[in-house]
């Protein structure tokens, strides 16, 4: 597949399925991305059937479990490099459950009711955090949300993906260089390209990584 | 003239962030800026850095070997002469890794009352040059300075 576009590049780059997670506003976007995706791919570990009550019951107690994280620390003010019970919580959460708890999570990252300084919190972590088995998920939702409508948000995931430090999103960084309004935060989408022209040489994908 | 550098987060300093916030005029400070001004005895924590600059990296490693992991440090760069209106500037030591420039660089903004702080505030949002050091270059910056023996590792917190 040539790539010509962003979303040509959001698509090769999307993980290769979706799940429609529990009922509440978070559900509306997991199934737009699902009517835009037919893809069914259910051999993955961590995704169940798409018949199976276990999954909305699994992905129902997670996107709790997020609400709750998140609403705890609606006032909480976090400081780079600097761990707190949120970032250890959120970390163990996708370290269990892999990438349900992302999907929820990228749901609540954009309901206009999440605390957003919060959910850039969740963003800078999911950038941090290595874990082969969920690297393709984060890659995407942090690639997706450099188009969020906060700005605080925007910001998250531009330092997510400078911790993550993978270039093969680069179409999406030079995508939201040429719309961001803020000159502050075109500087640093501008120093994220910098970054990913220049990748460490060591650096590759393992295969489980980039499907 | 000498700057003074403060550690910041540097999205709650965007004047792009004010118009995302219901009540907040253009050019109003936001709130959210004093997050990163937290003070402790009415004293503000700031590290001087040279005329040319020259001391940037070390005081970017002081910050970033203070943490509990490698990460990003956005800060704020103001001219000497516009703070020390606001309050007096003592030269006090530093409490990271870097000793070196825990004796040097370290001063402390004291004195100050709620007022002052906003006057801060106002003149870091107006004045202030603000720039990230990524989590790459901070970890290139952390590890040169090990490998230089200029951190107390009894004082580091991350693990190499």
């Amino acid at each position: 597949m040539t790539i010509t576009t962003e979303a040509d590049h959001l698509l090769a780059f999307r993980p290769n399925y979706v799940v429609v997670t529990s009922s509440t506003d978070a559900r509306g976007v997991i199934l737009r991305r699902a009517s835009v995706d037919t893809v069914t791919s259910y051999n993955r570990l961590d995704v169940p059937a798409s018949s199976s009550t276990k999954r909305a019951i699994t992905a129902g107690s997670i996107e709790k479990e997020l609400h709750q994280l998140f609403n705890e620390f609606r006032h909480e003010v976090f400081e780079d490099g600097v761990e707190s019970d949120f970032s250890r919580r959120l970390v163990r959460l996708i370290e269990a459950k892999g990438n349900i708890a992302l999907l929820e999570l990228n749901a609540l990252s954009r309901s206009p009711n999440t605390p957003a300084n919060v959910s850039a919190e969740a963003l800078r972590w999911i950038g941090q955090m290595r874990h082969s088995e969920t690297h393709a998920y984060r890659r995407w939702i942090l690639a997706d949300l450099l188009k969020a409508p906060s700005i605080l948000i925007r910001d998250g995931a531009i330092v997510g993906l400078l911790n993550l430090d993978d270039p093969s999103i680069k179409h999406s960084v030079q995508a939201a260089l040429d719309s961001e309004r803020s000159e502050q935060l075109r500087e640093d989408l501008s120093q994220l390209l910098n970054q990913l022209e220049v990748p460490e040489r060591r650096y590759a994908l393992f295969i489980e990584e980039n499907t | 003239m000498p700057y003074l550098l403060r550690k910041i987060r540097r999205v709650r300093w965007d004047p792009e962030l004010t118009k995302e916030i219901p009540g907040l005029a253009v050019n109003e400070c936001p709130s959210d800026c004093l997050a990163d001004l937290n003070t402790a005895e009415c004293s503000l924590s700031l590290w001087l850095i040279n005329d040319d600059q020259s001391n940037l990296d070390d005081i970017v490693a002081a910050l970033g070997s203070n943490c509990d992991r490698v990460a990003n440090v956005d800060y704020a760069l103001i001219n000497r002469d516009k703070v020390e209106p606001i309050s007096k500037l003592t030269k006090t030591i530093g409490q990271s890794p870097h000793n070196f420039a825990n004796n040097n660089w370290h001063w402390d903004l004291v004195g100050l009352s709620t007022e002052r702080l906003k006057r801060l505030a106002e003149v870091m949002y107006s004045h202030a040059k603000r720039a990230r050091v990524t989590l790459k270059e901070v970890g290139t910056l952390v590890q040169t300075a090990l490998d230089k023996r200029q951190l107390d590792r009894t004082k580091l917190k991350i693990k190499f």
